[in-house]
């Protein structure tokens, strides 16, 4: 039988097909669920997986696995929370659209993307088999540290209205990414003696704390739903208008999903950069980007396209090679041993109907979650229009859940919470915060594989690789665009249109837009400081460790200079308005940013940390979301109980019993021991 | 022979073990319970896939037949779960650490390793087979004995300076006098596979399992490498032990290929010693299981039973083959428990030599 036929036919014989059907339905609550994704379902599953035939064990792993990537959509949308790493930029446009009522319109057209983009995925991952080896042996490890640069220059496409802030939080970022034993020869940095901090800082922590708390603080405070427009006056069009939007933009969708799977084929960078990447190329290769960042659909269509698309990518050089490009790869791949099954030529000759029977698992998934979604999708996207002080709750228990996932230690909350500080701070005073992940993400990579290529090759004695030219001359274009786009006039500034006037009048909240120049300075005090300190530490390092922390370091505060530059002439005009007196201009700028009430929320939040430290995140957590209802949400006790006790089951059952995650040992109960 | 003479004392400590039998307490104690399984690696590597084919049949074949579930605890090189399992979680049998044996880590006392083997109660350890792939086409006549003669430099594609197998590549080359660079950071196939094909890498290590099932096929039969030499196990009195399955492909032993080079010799001296070291303790016992210290006695003999009665398993030797190719051989219990206390006998200037060869690696 012709392979592709057998693929089928093996998907649609059961039990595959109910594996399937399963695996779809696990992967669209877990990709909901914010901060628990794909791998984490892949890890769930594994287990289950050891007596069951190869079709039905993949079909129920890459049925899961392919559709988290459609329905963490509604987080990011609905919350401005990434529901996983691969939807983070799917936050800076689709929240926006939720906040002007539209969060139909952003779910319907991710939902099209998502399907398309896994379809062109599947079948660039059938043609792609025989010719991935080329590709390959054309990359190594100078051309991965130029990808890497190539993600850090999207920093500008990302950086909003302030190129040189995006730049200081992507270097900010890099610095994170050097924490912990250096990745070239394992000597630590910045690790203070601390074993948590042997390891690069968790990204799943850092995204919650970075995304998730300046969004629920804004939810508690402002009193208000998601949607910031009443529901009679919300224009979304629904999800048809979304679903036309999708394919209006087809060739937006088509360029992405091919940028997702090629990105996808190369080991290492995966899905945490593929959003952002396709993001960053949407901005600057389409016109009218006016309303980027400001609940422009093509911000949702570019990163939903390329990261489904991206799964497809992903697993060529896995089954062509037995080379996991990314975690949940290498999950799969030792589901393959598990099961018998040898990566490389056999997947291409004699289990040739076992690959297709997984492209298929692919095509179908997409198609069928796609469709699920949109059938719900009406009754999901009615929940912008719910009292935030009830959804508030439910994310801080993600939230903190979410981020015990990294490391599965104190230190991951104490993350989560620092970074939400910073989080705050940022959105407060004009600072973009996605530069800060990606840079997070291939700062690692970049750092480890440019003292390698200069290793072997001599200094930068590798830059005329043809391979290596070819991506240069991408980011020289990538620059220009973005420079080209900094010096152009914004269009019509006198005829602001709906997004603009959107944001004027304050009912959505973008990437970078409140500027407050005194939390501004502060902030750039606060970072120059970080940075100083970052290169005398550095000073001390090992001599094959110490130039890209310095430099990075160095580079960062001439960057700062240039914000003070700009700044301290604003907040001195600020100080002048408030009748000469710093200190009064800046509890001015305080009350502006609304800083005391997020103060007193940040202390719920460091208290919750404080309490599952005391006494184990079952009860903390509960009882925090219990008091938020009844203090913040002025709810009553039985509603307060009844979170109390629904969050409580929850995490016995789900993170504790089914996730069989090691719980804090609470030290109260230990003292008592 | 210095280390023929540490051996031999821990032989006459190993042997005064004696293995305890299994007894009433020891077929009641797991039963309707369940173990954690700590593996310091996350899902899909190689230590989690051997666990994920073990873990069911142990639990099959432990007295009292426990339910047993894997939790990855990954984080600074496997040392953050090892120091949970021997300082942090209780001793009551049921929590175990399912992991590669750190040795070098505590012998040098690597930072943030809080340890010590010689105080956790060993359940079993599995032979490891390892070796060495190396560019033929750099070699004259594609043959690893004219090593000395390499066209160009050997450039070692390493894991990190204190990773086991960097360390025998390196040994390897030393003893043999052959030119090479070693140069760290390359952490997994991911990455090593595309510069060993293209080129930039020249070395890289592998085991037995691996070799077999992709491997050959990945970087010998369609790329430029050949098996080089492969690490043999040490027996008490500080001999090389073949390997069967490498003889089988041909593959010399880093003593043999001395030999060749050497007019028959013995390698001899610091450097094969601190290999021979290195392969009794991390050889001996690739990958093994361990309780925290202090756990109770029939739980370590109901996990050990358990344990012991895999390699005669023809289920669970079945499943081992389908995936990694072959069948498993274990440790016997008292080669474990020499090589768990051999690590209490090392001498200071074996540790020191190692602390200095890891910092010259990160150079």
């Amino acid at each position: 039988m012709d392979p592709v036929l057998e693929g089928l036919s093996l998907v649609f014989s059961w039990p595959a097909l109910g594996f399937l059907g399963l695996g779809i339905l696990l992967g669209i609550w877990l990709g909901a669920l914010p901060g628990i994704g794909g791998v984490t379902g892949l890890i769930m599953l594994l287990p289950f997986t050891y007596t069951m035939d190869p079709v039905p064990a993949f079909a129920l792993m890459l049925g899961m696995f392919a559709v988290t990537t459609t329905s963490d959509t509604i987080s990011s949308v609905m919350l401005g929370i990434p529901g996983t790493v691969a939807s983070q930029a799917t936050v800076l446009d689709g929240y926006p659209l939720a906040q002007r009522g539209q969060a139909d319109r952003a779910l319907g057209a991710a939902y099209t993307c998502s399907a398309l983009g896994g379809i062109v995925g599947a079948i660039v991952l059938a043609v792609s088999m025989p010719l991935i080896r080329p590709l390959l042996t054309s990359f190594s490890t100078p051309e991965y540290f130029m990808l890497a640069l190539l993600g850090i220059c999207m920093v500008g496409s990302l950086s909003g209205k302030s190129v040189a802030k995006g730049l200081v939080i992507g270097a900010l970022g890099m610095m994170l990414g050097t924490i912990g034993e250096g990745t070239f020869n394992g000597v630590p940095r910045y690790d203070f003696g601390t074993i948590y901090l042997l390891d690069v800082p968790p990204l799943v922590a850092v995204v919650l704390g970075l995304f998730a708390i300046p969004e629920i603080l804004e939810l508690a405070t402002r009193n208000t739903s998601i949607a910031r427009v009443p529901k009679d006056q919300a224009a979304g069009g629904g999800m048809r208008r979304g679903i036309k939007d999708a394919f209006l933009n087809w060739w937006l969708v088509l360029r992405s999903s091919f940028l997702g799977t090629y990105i996808g084929m190369l080991p290492g960078l995966g899905a945490s950069i593929v959003d952002w990447v396709a993001y960053g190329f949407a901005v600057q290769s389409t016109k009218g980007k006016n309303n980027f960042g400001r609940g422009d659909i093509r911000g949702v269509i570019a990163p939903e396209s390329a990261n489904n698309a991206q799964r497809g990518g992903s697993l060529v050089p896995t089954l062509a090679f037995g080379i996991p490009g990314d975690f949940a790869m290498s999950i799969l791949l030792g589901a393959m041993m598990i099961q018998g099954l040898r990566p490389g030529a056999e997947m291409l000759t004699t289990n040739l109907g076992i690959t297709f029977s997984m492209i298929w698992t692919l095509i179908i998934a997409n198609i069928v979650a796609a469709l699920l979604l949109m059938v719900i999708g009406r009754q999901v996207a009615r929940a912008i229009f719910l009292d935030g002080h009830l959804v508030v709750p439910v994310v801080i228990l993600f939230v903190f859940m979410g981020s015990w996932l990294g490391a599965q230690a104190m230190g991951d909350l104490l993350l989560m919470l620092s970074m939400g500080v910073l989080g705050v701070l940022m959105k407060r005073s004009g600072w973009p915060r996605p530069p800060l992940i990606i840079a997070l993400v291939v700062g690692p990579t970049m750092d480890n594989s440019l003292i390698i290529s200069n290793r072997i090759y001599g200094d930068f004695g590798w830059i005329d690789r043809p391979v290596s030219m070819v991506i240069a001359a991408i980011i020289l274009l990538t620059l220009v665009l973005t420079v080209f786009n900094l010096v152009r006039r914004p269009q019509n500034p006198n005829e602001p249109n709906d997004a603009v006037k959107a944001e004027l009048e304050g009912r959505i909240s973008t990437e970078g837009g409140e500027r407050n120049p005194l939390i501004s300075v502060g902030l750039s005090c606060v970072l120059f400081v970080f940075f100083a300190g970052a290169a005398i530490l550095a000073l001390d390092f090992h001599p094959a460790n110490r130039l890209y922390p310095l430099a990075t370091s160095v580079i960062a505060l001439g960057l700062i200079a240039t914000v003070f530059w700009k700044e301290i002439p604003q907040s001195r005009t600020l100080a002048n308005a408030a009748g000469g007196k710093l200190s009064v201009a800046w509890v001015q700028a305080a009350e502006s940013g609304r800083l005391r009430i997020a103060l007193t929320f940040l202390g719920w939040i460091a208290l919750g940390v404080l309490g599952c430290w005391l006494i184990g995140q079952k009860l903390a957590i509960a009882g925090l979301m219990a008091a938020y209802v009844i203090s913040w949400g002025k709810r009553p006790l039985w509603v307060g109980a009844f979170y109390f006790v629904g969050g409580f089951a929850f995490i016995d059952i789900f993170y504790d019993r089914t996730m069989n995650l090691f719980m804090h040992d609470p030290v109260l109960l230990s003292l008592f021991d | 022979m210095r280390l023929k003479a540490q051996m031999a004392g821990v032989a006459i400590l190993a042997a005064s073990l004696s293995i305890a039998g299994q007894n009433a307490a020891a077929q009641e104690f797991y039963e309707d319970q369940t173990i954690t399984c700590v593996v310091p690696f996350p899902p899909g590597g190689g230590t989690d896939s051997f666990f994920r084919v073990v873990v069911p049949h142990l639990a099959r074949l432990i007295p009292g037949q426990p339910d047993i579930v894997i939790q990855n605890m990954d984080g600074s090189g496997g040392l953050r779960a090892n120091n949970f399992v021997a300082t942090e979680a209780e001793a009551d049998g049921f929590t175990m650490l399912c992991t590669p044996w750190l040795a070098i880590a505590q012998l040098t006392e690597q930072e943030g390793a809080r340890f010590d083997y010689s105080e956790m109660e060993l359940i079993g350890g599995q032979y490891s087979v390892d070796g060495a792939i190396i560019n033929r086409e750099i070699l004259p006549d594609e043959d690893p004995r004219n090593i000395l003669d390499a066209t160009e430099t050997v450039v070692i594609g390493g894991i990190a300076p204190s990773g086991q197998l960097d360390l025998r590549m390196r040994l390897t080359m030393d003893i043999l006098g052959a030119e090479y660079r070693y140069i760290p950071g390359y952490r997994g196939q991911a990455v090593q596979l595309p510069a060993f094909l293209s080129g930039e890498i020249h070395m890289v290590a592998t085991n037995y399992g691996n070799y077999v099932r992709t491997n050959q096929e990945l970087y010998v039969e369609n790329g430029p490498g050949t098996m080089f030499v492969h690490f043999p196990s040490f027996d008490a009195s500080g001999n090389p032990i073949p390997s069967e399955q490498m003889q089988a492909l041909g593959v010399l032993r880093v003593d043999e290929l001395y030999a060749e080079l050497n007019n028959g010799a013995m390698p001899e001296g610091q450097l094969w010693e601190a290999f021979a070291l290195l392969q009794t303790l991390s050889n001996n016992m690739g990958l093994s299981a361990w309780l925290p210290p202090g756990s109770p006695q029939e739980a370590v003999d109901a996990l050990r039973s358990g344990w012991y009665a895999m390699p005669d398993d023809p289920e669970f030797q079945q499943a081992h083959r389908e995936a990694f190719g072959r069948e498993i051989t274990f440790l016997p219990l008292e080669q474990a428990l020499f090589t768990q206390a051999a690590i209490g006998t090392v001498s200071d200037e074996m540790r020191t030599f190692f602390q200095d060869y890891i910092e010259a690696g990160q150079q």
